[in-house]
């Protein structure tokens, strides 16, 4: 190709310079002043563009952090023993109702299986003990 | 201060070349006043990036290369879409040129796609090699190749059939 090419190189411009010599350019102003004023303006839009674009990144970058922080500073649950089935609940005790008055109270006596449960008549509170039964105060007591 | 040595060396620039500049833009585009238009653009540009390619060096490739890309992206946004060639025609033999021939090449040259037009401005006007035309127009080199022995092909056609034409008149 390259030869073929060669042939045309000075032919093809030959033709180019006949073009532009027979043609008699046209007297036109220097574009100098607006070259210079479009170009400043080129760079001004450039220049508050790229502003924008700095801000646009320096908020996302405050808000990232922001959520970053909010999800550090909760408390995460601590990671299962190794063998395990799944992490283990959390560490937060949880929180029990306020036991009712001597209802809590362990009786020295221990009652009879099959007994059936009465009001204590002494229960100022009208607490239901459980006779024989592992009620609730019961078996917060029991072993 | 910066500013204002930035804009005398940049108008120093402009004053020498712009003519020259224009010429190129008028081969692309055949017509003074679009030149003028064109190169203008293409100045604007240049001094919008003038720091930089004043560092870089080769101010003139530069800005040769933002007036051809200018002239491309502007025929792109008229809607011209390059006509595929299926088969790569051989090669014309060299065209002599004689007063005669002007007019015919400037009607051929306006005839051809512009990127042809912009590829054969660039090789055979501006003498650059097939490389730097490739990097001027975001091509390939063997692209610029193809296009420059497809640009030269139809030249040849569009002559013989305005020949044809006059004679037969």
């Amino acid at each position: 190709m390259r030869p073929d090419m060669d042939k045309h190189d000075d032919s093809l411009h030959a033709a180019f310079e006949a073009i532009l010599g027979s043609q008699p350019e046209v007297p036109l102003p220097s574009v100098t002043d607006a070259a210079v004023a479009g170009g400043r303006r080129i760079r001004r839009r450039r220049a508050a563009l790229a502003a924008v674009s700095a801000l646009a990144v320096a908020s996302a970058v405050v808000v990232a952090v922001g959520l970053t922080r909010t999800d550090t500073a909760r408390t995460t649950p601590p990671l299962a023993p190794i063998g395990t089935t799944g992490p283990t609940t959390p560490a937060t005790p949880h929180p029990t109702a306020p036991a009712p008055k001597n209802s809590g109270a362990v009786s020295p006596f221990r009652p009879k299986a099959g007994a059936t449960p009465h009001q204590g008549a002494n229960d100022p509170n009208g607490a239901v003990s459980v006779s024989g039964g592992q009620g609730p105060a019961a078996r917060r007591v029991a072993p | 201060m910066r500013e204002a040595v930035r804009e005398r060396e940049f108008r120093e620039f402009a004053e020498t070349r712009q003519a020259q500049l224009r010429r190129s833009a008028y081969l692309l585009c055949g017509d003074w006043h679009q030149a003028q238009d064109l190169t203008q653009t293409a100045l604007m540009k240049l001094y919008a990036a003038w720091g930089r390619v004043a560092r870089d060096g080769n101010v003139d490739a530069y800005a040769r290369t933002i007036l051809t890309r200018t002239f491309i992206d502007q025929q792109r946004k008229r809607g011209w879409r390059e006509e595929s060639v299926s088969e790569p025609p051989d090669l014309p033999s060299a065209v002599s040129v004689t007063p005669e021939l002007r007019w015919m090449m400037q009607e051929a040259l306006m005839e051809l796609p512009p990127r042809y037009r912009a590829v054969l401005v660039l090789r055979f006007w501006e003498d650059w090699t097939v490389d730097q035309t490739a990097h001027a127009l975001q091509v390939s080199p063997g692209t610029v190749k193809s296009q420059s022995a497809r640009g030269l092909a139809r030249l040849k056609d569009i002559i013989e059939r305005l020949t044809s034409e006059r004679t037969g008149r």
